[in-house]
């Protein structure tokens, strides 16, 4: 059942403590607004961190992030809808781009920037490599389906799905919002006023902002996110202390989620391409009741995909249209590298062979696509190097909320894959450090995006099964050169003693 | 040529070993069975894998005329089933007894002993990635049933009347 309730109900049952929701029902609300993300940047060292002091270190600076981004959000009349991480989304509700909405939108930038700036960078040192924002204008549409899940509220719209991209790395590697700027659609600085860059998207300097905005400064809003910040802070409950991990830890009864952990897994990231063009026709044609029904069908195949038998799922809040999960390697016979040389292939496609109704474990769900498409990408790391596997999974723990996060290199490497040019629906996207590992037979059916991105046009399990049983048919065995002759072909037989 | 059994060194086992990788080990017991144990490379064919498998290889001075022993104790190898070729003890069935013998003899017969010790080891070991591996894509679950495509002998005893049949009919 979909209720449609006031933002505020909405937010109201995201707290700690809010009654749970039955099975099935979901709160709603159509809200219209500034959405603003923010993203702290930490080095490779915290976000991958492999060490346990690190981790812990890593998961009470996000705690603190989360916390100062919470009471700065209620100060400046906005709502905290998501926190993924390094990631935030703030929802600021006003009915128009306006003068007076903008320069507001930009106030907080200001301040918000200058308090993680302070915050942030003096707790987590020369790991702390910035902090950037993006903001854009519209409507958009916001789930929850109680606070058994997460903390986080789903967003549906173009204006709840563009900032988050504009926060990604660009093509060339470089990120497209460099720190201590806020990027805005030019189009609505151009409504201000202001003379913006030639393209869709122009970053503005907000820390030390420049003489174009340095009026829009406002000390009295910096004072007051700051007091409510350190009360905020001053009141945070301990963080979670980090244990490591693996999947035979969720199959005994020890399992619980008061406890941060940190595992060796792949990331996988799902999202619902021209979903967000159908919530926008959705809103033209006043039909966004039916699009909501198919939106919980679709998370409900998510829930599903999720409960393999024998192989642990978890489920992570959705960001926007995008669902995102941790992949484990299998409980018994298998280790990460065991897992890296087919996984990141193989769950995908066994995703993509579910939606249209084939693939080990069918369902149903593929009616709600309409004709939005998935593209998956499926991240792991190498257990040498920089692009760690280790996962992050914690709840962060503000005064009211509980948000769910997982964070590390490959949850921003899957991101960044579905951001990747020419990646649309159907497409499976996997990094280049996992593709070397892949098996021969898996590597053949990819062909190489970029330097960073491998990709798999209508990759599906039966793709995969005819490769792979192919692959290993053998005409001739190898060639002995002191028998000069092939060894025969293998021709396995079964015999038991009588 | 009759095979002189006691100018032929006990050199298959040796050749295992050099074909597996480490951590391997080799035990002679009771100075008859050479006891080879390491990690098979699970590459073969057109399959390029870092995949390896744990595997034990018992090699009797007969083993001209008995295939080695091979067994797997990998937690994700297939169960005692004729599908996937082990037997009832846990032993892989990589390849009929009265074949090998044909093989290796005619091997030995041409080429000499050291070709028929090189031959053995990289025919054992190639039936075994090849078998191994197909076991391993049954639990990725890639591959839930032995594929068609995939040839092998007919079970237990017809596989011997159909290796015979082969023979004569080449």
């Amino acid at each position: 059942m979909i209720r449609t309730v006031p933002l505020r109900q909405l937010i109201e049952s995201t707290k700690r403590g809010a009654q749970y929701f039955a099975s099935g029902e979901v709160d709603s609300s159509r809200e219209v607004g500034f959405h603003i993300y923010g993203e702290i940047r930490l080095s490779l060292k915290m976000t991958a961190a492999e060490d346990t002091n690190d981790a812990q270190r890593y998961l009470s600076i996000l705690q603190d992030y989360a916390s100062i981004a919470n009471a700065c959000a209620n100060v400046a009349q906005a709502e905290l809808l998501e926190v993924q991480g390094e990631r935030i989304h703030v929802l600021m509700p006003c009915p128009r781009a306006d003068r007076s909405a903008v320069d507001r939108v930009i106030s907080f930038a200001i301040s918000l920037s200058d308090l993680v700036y302070k915050k942030i960078g003096a707790k987590a040192g020369k790991e702390f490599q910035g902090f950037a924002l993006a903001a854009d204008h519209g409507e958009a549409l916001l789930l929850h389906s109680g606070n058994g899940s997460s903390g986080s509220i789903i967003s549906l719209g173009p204006a709840a799905n563009a900032p988050a991209k504009r926060l990604g790395i660009a093509q060339d590697g470089t990120v497209k919002t460099p720190a201590q700027h806020l990027a805005m659609k030019s189009e609505i600085l151009k409504a201000i006023g202001y003379v913006p860059e030639s393209c869709e998207w122009t970053n503005i300097k907000v820390m030390d902002a420049s003489i174009v905005f340095a009026h829009l400064s406002d000390a009295d809003l910096t004072t007051r996110m700051n007091f409510s910040a350190d009360d905020e802070l001053a009141r945070n409950p301990v963080p979670q202390s980090v244990i490591s991990a693996t999947s035979s830890y969720f199959s005994g009864p020890s399992y619980s989620p008061s406890q941060a952990l940190k595992l060796s897994a792949f990331c996988l990231r799902a999202d619902l391409d021209g979903f967000t063009r159908e919530v926008q026709n959705a809103f033209d044609t006043g039909h966004t009741q039916k699009l909501l029904q198919r939106f919980i069908a679709i998370t409900e195949f998510a829930k599903q995909f999720a409960s393999m038998p024998d192989r642990k799922i978890i489920s992570l809040p959705w960001a926007g249209d995008c669902a995102n999960m941790i992949v484990l390697p299998k409980v018994v016979g298998e280790s990460y590298s065991d897992a890296q040389m087919y996984v990141p292939a193989q769950i995908p496609a066994e995703w993509h062979s579910q939606v249209k109704g084939g693939g080990n474990m069918p369902n149903p769900a593929s009616k709600a696509m309409g004709v939005s498409r998935w593209a998956v990408a499926c991240v792991g790391g190498e257990l040498e190097g920089e692009s760690s596997p280790v996962i992050l999974l914690a709840t962060l723990r503000t005064t009211t909320r509980d948000f769910v996060i997982a964070a590390g290199w490959s949850v921003g490497r899957s991101a960044d894959a579905l951001e990747a040019q020419d990646v649309r629906g159907c497409d499976t996207v996997i990094a280049y450090e996992d593709y070397q590992a892949l098996d021969s037979t898996y590597k053949e059916l990819f062909v190489e995006l970029d330097s960073r991105f491998w990709i798999s046009r209508d990759l599906d399990v039966h793709r995969i099964k005819n490769k792979c049983a192919a692959a290993s048919v053998q005409i001739t065995g190898p060639y002995v050169p002191s028998a000069r002759r092939n060894v025969p072909d293998p021709k396995p037989h079964w015999q038991h003693d009588d | 040529m009759m095979i002189n059994k006691k100018a032929i060194p006990p050199n298959l086992a040796m050749r295992l070993y050099d074909g597996i990788t480490s951590p391997k080990m080799y035990v002679i017991t009771k100075g008859v069975e050479h006891r080879v144990s390491g990690l098979v490379s699970l590459s073969h064919s057109q399959v390029n894998t870092r995949a390896l498998a744990s595997c034990h290889f018992v090699v009797t001075p007969a083993w001209m005329e008995e295939i080695p022993r091979v067994r797997c104790d990998e937690p994700w190898r297939a169960p005692e089933d004729p599908e996937w070729h082990i037997d009832n003890e846990g032993y892989l069935c990589a390849e009929l007894g009265l074949r090998w013998a044909d093989e290796i003899k005619q091997t030995y017969c041409q080429r000499g002993a050291c070709a028929a010790a090189d031959y053995a080891a990289k025919w054992l070991l190639n039936s075994t990635a090849t078998l191994l591996y197909r076991q391993r894509l049954r639990f990725r679950g890639v591959i839930p049933r032995w594929q068609n495509q995939w040839n092998y002998w007919a079970h237990w005893r017809a596989g011997e009347a159909e290796y015979r049949m082969q023979k004569e009919r080449a």
